[in-house]
């Protein structure tokens, strides 16, 4: 045994209390976790859309989000929108939690993408709010326009934008957020989707937790070595050669998982344990749902006609 | 044991090779009979888990052949849906790391998957289920995610999506692996019952402890992926050369006073040495301690 192996151990000298890249890193692969595991919890909380039929509610939420991709005009897509948040209060969601869900980052990254069109460079229209007028303006070879204004056409462009993406991403969480995943895979098959595409969602689903228990292993054990204040730099290489290290380990993963599922009866074909019978609920949220989206049209070509 | 004269498997000149040139096995042959507990010994790395998914249709021989239940085992013949369901309702394998086997979003689910997928009858999947969560004690997790149970929990779970199939051959790649001593006794107790109900238990593990309560015959695989030995459990055990050629047992240095001494080392308990011969100690004295070559290591006979 060497010598410096039986030395006592000095205390190491305290570091700083700032969270590193690694820390944040770590917490985001839990946060992640812990999101996945919310969701199951919400799909077996007895709300509405809970208890409706997978089959019935793939298909209405669909459509639903069909419908919001169509409509044109601000009132229909805010309908449709509200519709959204009914159907969050009547499944038992915890709205905030459905808010973060939903609208944080998609939403918010769509209404990064269309500032521009809210200005008179992209969207020429009744100035609303003039940024600049008559200057020259250039950023490096770049020359923006002498005058820029936020255009009335603009706002309502991004409004339209915005609500969409809302409107449709909210249907889409809620069919995630009510529905257990064995559900939505059965579902999924039951309506004709093509039984490869099932297969690459199902072991996609579960071999992601498996590589995240990794990638947090990896940097736990990293962290566990680790004294004091490490750069910025150096949490970076680490994390992209944890990457690498992963990626070898991914595909010995990805065995495992499949030979467990295969082990077991999985030949692509994925089973629930509820039995699936149209119930009066089931027919009356495909009703409702139809409605709306029926009523959410009409407004919309009722609209266009008085525009 | 009920020995009959189809073997459950009967592999003959059996190979592996990982794609990479890396060989996990050569030439491996032996048949096992059904209601046998056969174990699977040999050291870190010497194919013993490699074999099991040979043994259970997840993984084709580069070389040789296998046949279960009488019938060959090819590749081809688990792309066929009905073919491969009759083969898993048959064969069950528990792997080593519980995490690899568990992702439903419930303890519930889990155990149901096995049956559901093979297409039992639903009434009959969920009766299985509560029958499974109450022998294994597992009712207060079953709507608990798996991924967030202790690692003895996350096993008896894994044991329990396996058992829900009521399998006539269990498969458990080194079963005891990172359990507290409660739950490898209890493992026993469950291993010992479904013996008794007529199972084949095949178990691959580099232990030798409570090898005499799991096993009746062994299978010894060498470091170079061969077959070192096959045979009763008490008579591999009594050969301490094969067992040390093995790395099954290694050879334990330790001090009385300063005196180095050596002798022949496994983890083998009273019980599986109980129709073999115990290992004696070979009292090698060798060189004393150099002074200041730290402390000496404590004879300490625990499991690793």
């Amino acid at each position: 045994m060497p010598a410096w192996l039986l030395e006592p151990q000095v205390a190491p000298r305290a570091g700083g209390t700032r969270r590193s890249f690694l820390g944040r890193f770590a917490g985001g692969l839990g946060h992640f976790v812990e999101r996945a595991f919310a969701a199951d919890a919400a799909s077996a909380q007895p709300g509405l859309l809970q208890r409706v039929d997978p089959r019935v509610k793939l298909l209405t939420l669909l459509g639903l989000v069909l419908v919001s991709v169509f409509v044109t005009r601000l009132p229909s897509l805010a309908a449709l929108l509200a519709f959204a948040i009914v159907l969050v209060v009547l499944s038992r969601i915890p709205l905030r939690r459905f808010a973060v869900r939903a609208w944080l980052v998609v939403p918010l990254f769509t209404a990064a993408i269309v500032l521009p069109a809210m200005t008179s460079w992209v969207t020429p229209g009744d100035a609303l709010v003039t940024l600049w007028r008559d200057q020259r303006i250039a950023i490096g070879p770049w020359h923006l326009p002498q005058t820029l204004a936020i255009t009335t056409a603009g706002v309502a462009t991004a409004a339209r934008m915005l609500l969409r993406v809302s409107a449709a991403v909210s249907f889409s969480v809620l069919l995630a957020l009510t529905t257990r995943w064995n559900d939505l895979l059965a579902a999924l098959r039951a309506v004709r989707v093509p039984r490869l595409f099932v297969f690459v969602l199902a072991i996609a689903y579960r071999y992601v937790f498996v590589l995240l228990r990794a990638a947090q292993d990896l940097v736990l054990a990293r962290r566990s070595r680790t004294v004091g204040r490490v750069s910025a730099a150096e949490d970076r290489r680490f994390a992209g050669a944890a990457a690498g290290a992963l990626f070898g380990k991914s595909q010995a993963m990805s065995e495992e998982v499949y030979g467990a599922m295969v082990a077991r009866g999985y030949v692509g074909e994925a089973r629930s344990l509820d039995r699936w019978r149209l119930r009066p609920i089931d027919l009356g949220w495909a009703m409702t749902a139809m409605l709306v989206a029926a009523a959410v049209i009409a407004l919309d070509i009722v609209l266009g006609r008085v525009a | 044991m009920t020995a009959t004269s189809t073997p459950v498997f009967d592999l003959r000149e059996v190979s592996f090779e990982y794609g990479h040139g890396v060989v996990a096995l050569r030439a491996v042959s032996f048949s096992v009979q059904r209601g046998e507990r056969l174990a699977l010994l040999g050291a870190n790395g010497s194919g013993k888990s490699t074999l099991l998914k040979i043994m259970a249709g997840l993984a084709a021989p580069t070389g040789g052949a296998i046949s279960a239940f009488g019938a060959p085992l090819a590749a081809d013949l688990l792309r066929d849906t009905a073919a491969a369901h009759e083969f898993r309702r048959r064969v069950g394998i528990v792997f080593q790391s519980a995490d690899a086997q568990l992702f439903t979003p419930t303890v519930r689910d889990e155990i149901a998957f096995g049956p559901l997928h093979l297409e039992l009858p639903r009434d009959q999947v969920l009766a299985r289920v509560e029958d499974t969560l109450r022998m294994l004690g597992l009712d207060d997790l079953a709507e608990r995610a798996p991924y967030n149970l202790s690692g003895g929990e996350k096993k008896k779970v894994a044991l329990a999506a396996v058992l829900s199939i009521n399998p006539e051959v269990l498969m458990f790649d080194e079963p005891a692996a990172g359990l507290d001593p409660r739950t490898q006794q209890w493992l026993l107790e469950l291993l010992a019952r479904l013996h008794g109900a007529g199972k084949t238990i095949i178990i691959a593990t580099h232990r030798l402890d409570e090898l005499g309560r799991i096993a009746d015959r062994a299978l010894i695989l060498a470091e170079d992926h061969t077959v070192a030995a096959v045979g009763p459990v008490a008579e591999l055990l009594a050969d301490r050369g094969l067992l040390l050629a093995a790395n099954l047992i290694h050879e334990h240095a330790h001090y009385h006073g300063e005196v180095l001494h050596s002798h022949p080392h496994g983890h083998v308990d009273d019980e599986a040495l109980e129709h073999g011969e115990p290992l004696p100690h070979e009292h090698d004295h060798g060189a004393p301690v150099p002074e200041g070559n730290g402390a000496p290591v404590p004879d300490d006979h625990s499991g690793l």
